[in-house]
């Protein structure tokens, strides 16, 4: 049977389309126009992730160091 | 060069003014396709909170690929299988946070789209009988249908956005079809047996 004519799928293709509500409408449209108009590299954001990386190991051995070099006092 | 079925003149222009980063082309593919993508993702989830989310999630990354869609691109295709992506990560969250509930609580909740028992729904007519029953099937047999049911997709446009060949596709279309014929008229039963509600609301 050609699923066109098939009654089921006819029915399910009468089913009402859904809209989001104003605010769910109005945030997607002004965060995707945002995104288009202001896109963030992903080359920057890898950047930002590394850095943030070397800083957290940096300051987590730092206060190590603090503690062991406290800990000799 | 012939454009691939689906997408039609307009969306090869929404395509072109995309990948010129042209706000007024994502402004038109928003339009056109708002609620097409909103419906698939509100009937695939069960729940609008959901949707909500994930329906921003596909058009922003819709924006933040416009410069680099490819020319020939099938924008329906395309927004249905980031929205499909997206939901199944989402499902896949949400399976691992159920199953964490489940080893640490006794209470698990119910999965989406059957939050609620079928004698809440007043079964009003045809398409709130679709639309349980809708919510009653497996997601990979909720999702084919709402494609080529709900959304009138060709079966190879369909078979692309799923990630299947069209064989495997009419398959799965077959067994929900099948699946959901066997679900509406229990569905009937039910309303028939809980009121008087079903023809009173047609």
């Amino acid at each position: 049977m050609e699923p066109e004519r098939d009654p089921l799928l006819a029915a399910l293709g009468a089913l009402p389309r859904r809209s989001p509500d104003d605010t769910v409408d109005q945030a997607t449209r002004r965060a995707a126009l945002a995104e288009l108009e202001h896109p963030v590299p992903e080359s920057l954001l890898v950047r930002v992730a590394i850095s943030s990386a070397l800083t957290l190991v940096t300051l987590l051995y730092l206060q190590w160091a603090v503690l062991a070099a406290s800990s000799l006092y | 060069m012939e454009p691939p079925a689906g997408p039609g003149q307009a969306d090869a222009e929404i395509v072109a003014g995309l990948r010129a980063g042209e706000a007024r082309a994502l402004t038109r593919a928003y339009g056109r396709y708002r609620e097409r993508v909103y419906s698939f993702l509100l009937r695939l989830c069960g729940r609008a909170a959901d949707a909500d989310d994930l329906f921003q999630e596909t058009f922003v990354q819709l924006a933040r690929h416009a410069r680099r869609l490819h020319p020939e691109t099938d924008l329906r295709a395309w927004l249905f299988t980031v929205a499909r992506n997206r939901y199944l990560s989402h499902r896949r969250t949400a399976l691992w946070r159920r199953l964490r509930l489940a080893l640490f609580s006794s209470e698990v909740p119910a999965p989406a789209g059957h939050e609620t028992p079928h004698e809440a729904t007043a079964f009003l007519g045809t398409a709130q009988r679709l639309e349980r029953a809708l919510g009653e099937l497996p997601p990979p047999q909720r999702e084919v249908l709402l494609l080529v049911g709900v959304e009138g997709m060709e079966q190879a446009a369909a078979a692309r956005v799923l990630g299947l060949t069209e064989a495997a596709l009419r398959q799965r279309l077959s067994r929900a079809r099948a699946r959901l014929r066997t679900l509406i008229p229990e569905l009937v039963m039910r309303a028939g047996e809980e009121g008087k509600g079903d023809r009173d609301g047609t």
